[in-house]
């Protein structure tokens, strides 16, 4: 007697055996490697694995927004329910309110002083389109070029410096880095094995307070990274990076395009991103792009023709329109020195206007700096390293909510993320000095 | 903030916001002006107006202003944004009960979408000429309705992003104003990064738009002004709106301007209280 599943078709041909090991409609070799990601080919349009679901009777906008919900990278806000998409910094994330900036919005970083902490954001920023293309999701863990960054003024070299993964303390990468040694054929690790003193479970048993540790170690390990958030639909939405490390495999021709300023007309440079995005959106229309303009107007990159109002002004109005024609797909950010075009100037001021949202980083000046450093001498991990000024948030701005919060966030710029904290004044403890008065007290 | 009361907001002594008495003239066109600072969008009190302009309604600002029954009009709106496209405007008023992009009676003109990639192609004088077709053609010619209400929001832009002057952009409004019955323009006005009355520079932007405005108040007849308080963030007020007399009076009309000065609050689902100050 032979049993069937129910899903099987009463005379079809047999199943093709399953090859241990493998996962379906996973590639081969996909995997092999624990912790390597292979990016799937670019799938040449109309060849591309229809999507399934429900017949939607809906307006077009409405299947639209649905459909980029199922993005790995793409969640409701917080405050509007619009997709929204991840800055790659959480704590980023937490202060635009919408828990990350909103598709078809634009984000304008400010930076005051000669520090370039705005850089750090917008390579997180890149990064995290770049990881979205490298994780698997869904049921069938397909994996598929759903993301893309575009980079305005800046080569390739660029993208080779982005920040890659966070993989966890020094002390946990030495603890990866044995297990995947003991895990390798070798002989060592061979005679270790077959050695009935030396084995991975004796180890285990030396000490007894370790089996506590070592199940807990067992528990997460089998779990870790994503197990905590498996179950949420959202765990692919944000990562964390470490900006000593950089993003390998380096970003790929499908997943950062490139363009440069070659004249003093922004004309040319709106064609070719807008080429670029209907590129991108024939080979998937539910990618999320991600442009990127850093040092805008930085004169090492711009021409100066391009600071006169009458060329950036236009120039950004052009890609509001755009981010305004492409709501379910395109979002912007910049950053802009503004030791170079202060906060007074005219053409500041209407930038702000036409981005939706605007932060400001300013950095601690030395004796502040200082001050911080002393009253946080024994806990370094809080030494705050400048002041985040909000000045606008998307989609509530416009609808004429306050949302100026002039010093009210701290930035940390950390190995293992950009931290943004609530800002408080450092008490400084001068209770030693007092202890140590060398005076004599009449009494 | 719980024991004040809240208050209806009104513009003129009949308790009105747009009132009957300048949409039923005949021959004087009025003009309003709404400036507004940073951190005060003046979003939700357009979608009041339109509202009002509309159908006669203000159910944001103003409880006793009633809707006209059997979905009569007041006056056809015409909306022009060189900031915003339509989207924006129709998901704001649908707070208001209204559909605007299902209204016979409303006309959105997007100065936004194609404004510096077909509608101001080419630069140095020749924006001027262009200027002045996109206003001739797209403009005045829409507004076919006499009885009618115009909006135009943020149109400095075309002051600091090309050559135009102030006494053309001035004289293409002035166009617009007198085909209709109340103009209002929507302006920025921050010191001194919009505004500065000592800069003498007649090519600096913000001289451009600081003449501009200046001229504009000595044509008005009612003066909105929308601002942050001065003393910083509060959390139970979002800023200050100002009413106030412009400098030419309602010819033709007894109307009045209610001088009043009152307190707001506009929360995230979109609702607005108004105090007094």
């Amino acid at each position: 007697m032979s049993f069937r599943k129910r899903s099987d078709i009463i005379g079809a041909p047999p199943a093709v055996p399953r090859n241990p090991g493998m996962v379906p409609g996973r590639p081969v070799g996909a995997g092999a490697v624990p912790g390597r990601i292979i990016p799937s080919r670019p799938v040449a349009p109309g060849t591309g694995v229809a999507r399934t679901g429900p017949v939607r009777t809906s307006s077009p906008s409405q299947s639209q927004t649905v459909e980029i919900l199922q993005h790995p990278g793409v969640r409701p806000s917080l405050i509007s329910s619009s997709p929204t998409i991840s800055t790659g910094s959480s704590d980023l994330d937490s202060i635009l309110l919408h828990q990350g900036l909103p598709l078809g919005a634009s984000l304008l970083v400010e930076e005051a002083g000669t520090t370039d902490f705005a850089s750090i954001i917008l390579r997180v920023f890149a990064s995290q389109g770049v990881i979205h293309n490298r994780v698997e999701y869904g049921p069938q863990n397909k994996r598929e070029f759903n993301s893309h960054v575009i980079v305005v003024g800046f080569q390739s070299q660029w993208a080779n410096e982005l920040p890659g993964l966070y993989k966890g303390s020094s002390r946990d990468q030495k603890k990866a880095n044995i297990a995947a040694n003991e895990k390798k054929i070798s002989v060592s690790n061979l005679n270790d094995s077959r050695s009935p003193v030396s084995g991975a479970n004796d180890k285990e048993m030396k000490i007894a307070w370790r089996y506590g540790l070592n199940k807990k170690a067992n528990d997460s390990g089998e779990n870790a990274p994503s197990a905590p958030s498996e179950s949420s639909s959202a765990e692919h939405y944000t990562h964390q990076f470490d900006i000593t490390q950089r993003l390998t495999p380096a970003p790929a021709s499908q997943e950062v395009s490139f363009v440069s300023i070659t004249s003093h007309q922004y004309k040319p440079i709106l064609s070719q991103i807008q080429s670029i995005i209907t590129g991108q959106l024939k080979q998937n229309s539910n990618k999320v792009i991600r442009l990127v303009i850093p040092n805008l107007l930085n004169p090492s990159t711009y021409p100066p023709q391009f600071s006169q109002s009458a060329t950036i002004i236009p120039f950004v109005h052009c890609l509001r329109a755009l981010l305004r024609k492409y709501p379910r797909n395109l979002v912007l950010i910049s950053s802009i020195s503004l030791d170079l075009f202060p906060k007074e100037t005219n053409l500041t001021y209407n930038l702000e206007t036409l981005y939706d949202a605007v932060i400001q980083l300013q950095p601690f000046n030395q004796e502040m700096s200082q001050l911080i450093e002393k009253a946080y001498k024994n806990e370094p991990a809080k030494v705050s390293h400048g002041l985040v000024h909000i000045r606008k948030i998307p989609h509530l701005s416009e609808r004429g909510l306050m949302m100026i919060h002039d010093g009210e966030y701290a930035f940390r710029n950390g190995k293992k993320k950009f931290q943004i904290e609530e800002w408080g004044i450092p008490v400084e403890d001068d209770s030693k000095d007092e202890a140590q008065t060398t005076k004599n007290i009449e009494f | 903030m719980s024991s004040v009361q809240v208050q209806d907001l009104i513009f003129h002594n009949d308790h009105s916001l747009v009132s009957d008495a300048v949409l039923n003239q005949d021959s004087q066109s009025y003009l309003s002006i709404i400036s507004h600072e940073q951190g005060t969008s003046p979003s939700w009190l357009l979608n009041s107006l339109v509202e009002n302009s509309l159908v006669g309604s203000s159910n944001l600002v103003n409880s006793e202003l009633k809707r006209l029954p059997n979905g009569k009009h007041r006056s056809h709106v015409y909306f022009i944004s060189f900031l915003h496209p339509l989207e924006y405007y129709s998901s704001g008023c649908v707070k208001n009960g209204l559909d605007i992009t299902k209204m016979e009676n409303f006309t959105f003109v997007d100065a936004f979408s194609k404004l510096f990639t077909e509608v101001l192609t080419d630069d140095g004088r020749d924006q001027e000429i262009q200027l002045k077709s996109f206003f001739k053609e797209k403009i005045s010619s829409v507004v076919t309705d006499p009885k009618s209400t115009v909006f135009v929001e943020f149109p400095e832009i075309l002051l600091t992003s090309t050559s135009i002057t102030s006494n053309v952009l001035l004289s293409e409004l002035n166009k617009i104003n007198k085909i209709c019955r109340q103009l209002f323009i929507i302006c920025g006005q921050d010191y001194p990064q919009s505004i500065d009355l000592s800069v003498t520079n007649p090519g600096d932007s913000i001289f451009k738009v600081s003449d501009f405005l200046a001229k504009l108040y000595h044509k008005s007849q009612l003066n909105i002004n929308l601002m942050p308080l001065p003393t910083g963030r509060a959390k139970d007020i979002t800023g200050c709106i100002t009413i106030s007399k412009g400098t030419v009076p309602y010819i033709g009309t007894n109307l009045q301007v209610v001088e009043r000065e009152y307190i707001y609050l506009v929360s995230k689902d979109g609702n607005v209280k108004l105090f007094f100050r």
